[in-house]
């Protein structure tokens, strides 16, 4: 039992990355970013390309990656949402960024190739026995990774002056213009730390995935659950959204057949919507004593 | 006179109207049209690509020597990114605008199926070399439609004897969710009945799920000690690795259908030890017997030619992906084809094309098999049973040879 459980906190970690990056960008934008997972494969096939092409240093492929999908990061915001017009009236942004997903899976075919390419894992794929169970460093190091960054996203958020101008402008985008705060700025910061987040998950998930272009097709859609599950624009609802998405599938697998476990982690989500709209950390339980401002 | 100046001139147009018409209507003089429309990107690119390389060699070496009846040979082909839709839309041109004279089948069995109807409706003869699912012929519904490849039946029942011969305890089948998986388990189940097989349980997952583990809980669960496994390679090699962190590898043979074996699979599975893991091959006298390190001089030919055209095979997947026994399937239908116009006086047309295959065929002398074609106006599977093995996956490298392509025959156990 151990061992499942150790499986669906890497498999759940996974999710989190992915359900933060697209966290962030809802927290200022209250737009879902529909080509999330198109950035993840395409900053895990950067990655790959700079470590298993070009003999890149493990660390530096990542940090190249990072770099490059940040500014594709950037180049979303500029191309399929600056110019929609009103992000709250308009539905203009699911269809350009859908659109950009689409683009950025056959630049991907057409620069990286369309095979399926094995992807190295940290540590050469060493385990430790933990409690009888086999645990990869890599997991490790994707469970580990997915607490990090959302511990210094909240730190940031909360204790500087960035967070505090990347807060009012999730609250109150015009008002916070009107104050002097540049909500283009914020909002542009945003989409490159998405698209950095998404290599570096990506980065984590090809060993798993194998990289290819079609390497985040089912595992995509599940960020987007696990962010709902959480609530979004939640750091805290994005990585406890993942994780119990994780495990709630490796657990329930045990009972019934693996062929069913996608429809399971979307009836989960339905049933969260339905009950949890907000999701589950912005449920009436845990928002009791917390101010309207402080929600994101 | 200007009445009579533009009755001229409207006859005239008709007639040049007209003779296009009928120009387009023509068969392109002297030439022989080969279509086929498969995937040439995406995880099929490697079989979908295998068939172009044999297409393109068997049709270069027959216009050297000039060509069927002095019809030269040309291809056309299309990329239907293994979707059922383009794949269907593209057929429709090759077929109409493109006028081919034979197709060969897409590499999966969703998009093959996709186009059957219409390439019947055309009468326009399709031999399918890649594409496993046992609905794909039916001399009844598709009477233009042949195959020369292990289908999934035939490879079900070879799965069930080699698994029955075995006297395992505790027989599990996995495979997805796609045509591939529920054709498999069905004529599993079918064989295994027939047979007197008890398979334990039957798991089903998702086709490129990131995460197969479960399948692997489910596979040591059943406390299985044989798996059936109807899976394509990159998922085989996640559940691989699955069973080996749960330290249960060891424990169970896998027998696989002929799609785990892939080019990259070793190296997906680096470090694991794949020496209980063996898939089905057509194609026999293209394996090594366990021991040796030569092919008969028949099929060694044979692979130095693939060799020196397409490069040295590489288990990592760097080199040439186009396996030997996926380029003699087609270079071989497209040799049947030319044997039966010039030997047989079978004419070109669609359906003495058809008729010429079903009436003729079984006298072929094949150039991959020692085992004729059983075509009959009742039976469209080419392919002879006759021609199965069970193949090794790690296969040898072996003096100046590479032959990492040439799997061995799996050692009786």
């Amino acid at each position: 039992m151990f061992q499942t459980l150790i499986f669906g906190l890497s498999q759940g970690a996974i999710y989190a990355l992915m359900a933060l990056a697209i966290g962030i960008i809802y927290s200022t934008t209250r737009i879902m970013n529909f080509c999330h997972a198109d950035l993840v494969m395409f900053g895990a096939l950067i990655s790959y390309w700079f470590i298993q092409v070009m003999h890149f240093d493990y660390g530096w492929g990542i940090v190249i990656a990072i770099l490059l999908n940040g500014i594709i990061g950037i180049i979303t915001y500029e191309a399929c949402v600056r110019h929609v017009g009103k992000l709250s009236s308009g539905n203009n942004w699911m269809i350009t960024l859908f659109g950009f997903g689409i683009i950025l899976k056959n630049a991907a075919r057409m620069i990286f190739g369309d095979d399926t390419n094995v992807y190295p894992y940290l540590f050469n794929g060493k385990t430790v026995r933990i409690g009888g169970a086999n645990i990869m460093i890599h997991e490790l190091i994707m469970i580990g990774s997915a607490i990090l960054i959302g511990v210094i996203y909240e730190i940031i958020c909360r204790k500087t002056k960035y967070g505090r101008a990347l807060r009012a402008v999730s609250y109150k985008p015009d008002t916070s213009l009107l104050m002097g705060i540049n909500s283009r700025a914020i909002v542009v910061v945003c989409f490159a730390v998405a698209g950095a987040i998404a290599a570096f998950a990506g980065s984590l998930i090809a060993p798993i995935t194998f990289a290819s272009y079609s390497m985040t097709s089912s595992v995509g859609l599940k960020g987007y659950a696990a962010a709902l599950i959480g609530g979004l624009g939640n750091t805290k609802g994005a990585f406890v959204g993942g994780m119990l998405l994780g495990l709630i599938e490796c657990v329930i697998t045990l009972f019934l057949p693996a062929g069913i476990k996608d429809a399971i982690s979307f009836i989960i989500m339905i049933l969260v919507i339905i009950f949890m709209p907000g999701g589950i950390l912005n449920a009436k339980v845990f928002t009791r004593n917390r101010g309207s401002v402080e929600k994101v | 006179m200007k009445k009579l100046f533009i009755r001229i001139l409207t006859m005239l147009l008709v007639v040049v109207m007209s003779c296009t018409v009928f120009l387009g209507c023509n068969k392109k003089d002297n030439v022989f049209k080969i279509g086929f429309c498969g995937a040439l990107s995406g995880s099929s690119a490697i079989a979908g690509k295998a068939v172009v390389d044999a297409l393109e060699t068997a049709t270069a070496e027959i216009n050297k020597n000039g060509g069927i009846n002095g019809m030269e040979v040309k291809i056309v082909y299309r990329d239907d990114e293994s979707d059922a839709t383009k794949n269907l839309t593209m057929v429709e041109e090759l077929l109409y605008k493109e006028k081919v004279d034979l197709m060969f089948g897409a590499v999966n069995s969703g998009s093959c199926a996709a186009s059957l109807d219409i390439i019947c409706e055309a009468e326009i003869p399709e031999i399918i070399t890649e594409a496993t699912s046992s609905a794909l012929i039916d001399v009844t519904k598709y009477p233009f439609i042949f195959r020369n490849i292990m289908t999934n039946y035939t490879q079900a029942e070879s799965l069930v004897e080699t698994a029955k011969k075995g006297e395992f305890k505790n027989i599990v089948v996995i495979g997805d969710t796609t045509d591939l998986g529920k054709d498999g388990f069905a004529t599993t189940k079918k064989f295994a009945e027939e047979k007197g097989v008890a398979i334990k349980a039957y798991i089903p997952y998702t086709k490129d799920d990131s995460d197969l583990t479960a399948v692997a809980q489910s596979i040591q669960k059943n406390e299985a000690d044989c798996v059936i496994a109807w899976t394509y390679a990159n998922d085989g090699a996640k559940i691989v690795k699955a069973l080996d962190r749960l330290n249960y590898l060891n424990n169970v043979i896998i027998y696989g259908y002929s799609g785990l074996a892939n080019v990259k699979f070793m190296e997906m599975v680096a470090g694991v030890d794949c020496s209980n893991i063996t898939y089905l091959g057509g194609l026999s006298g293209f394996a090594l017997e366990v021991g040796t390190n030569k092919l008969a001089d028949k099929y060694q030919n044979y692979y130095d030619m693939v060799e020196a055209l397409y490069g040295e095979y590489k288990l990592d997947g760097s080199g040439r992906t186009t396996t030997l026994t996926r380029f003699m399937r087609v270079y071989d239908s497209v040799y049947l084809i030319k044997w039966l116009i010039e030997e047989k006086a079978v004419g070109i047309d669609g359906v003495s094309l058809k008729n010429g295959i079903e009436k003729y065929g079984s006298e072929y002398e094949s150039k991959w098999s020692d085992y004729s074609y059983c075509y009959s106006e009742n039976c469209h599977e080419g392919f002879n049973i006759s021609d199965c093995s069970t193949l090794t996956m790690d296969s040898p490298l072996v003096n100046e040879y590479v032959t990492g392509d040439i799997p061995w025959k799996y050692k009786d156990r």
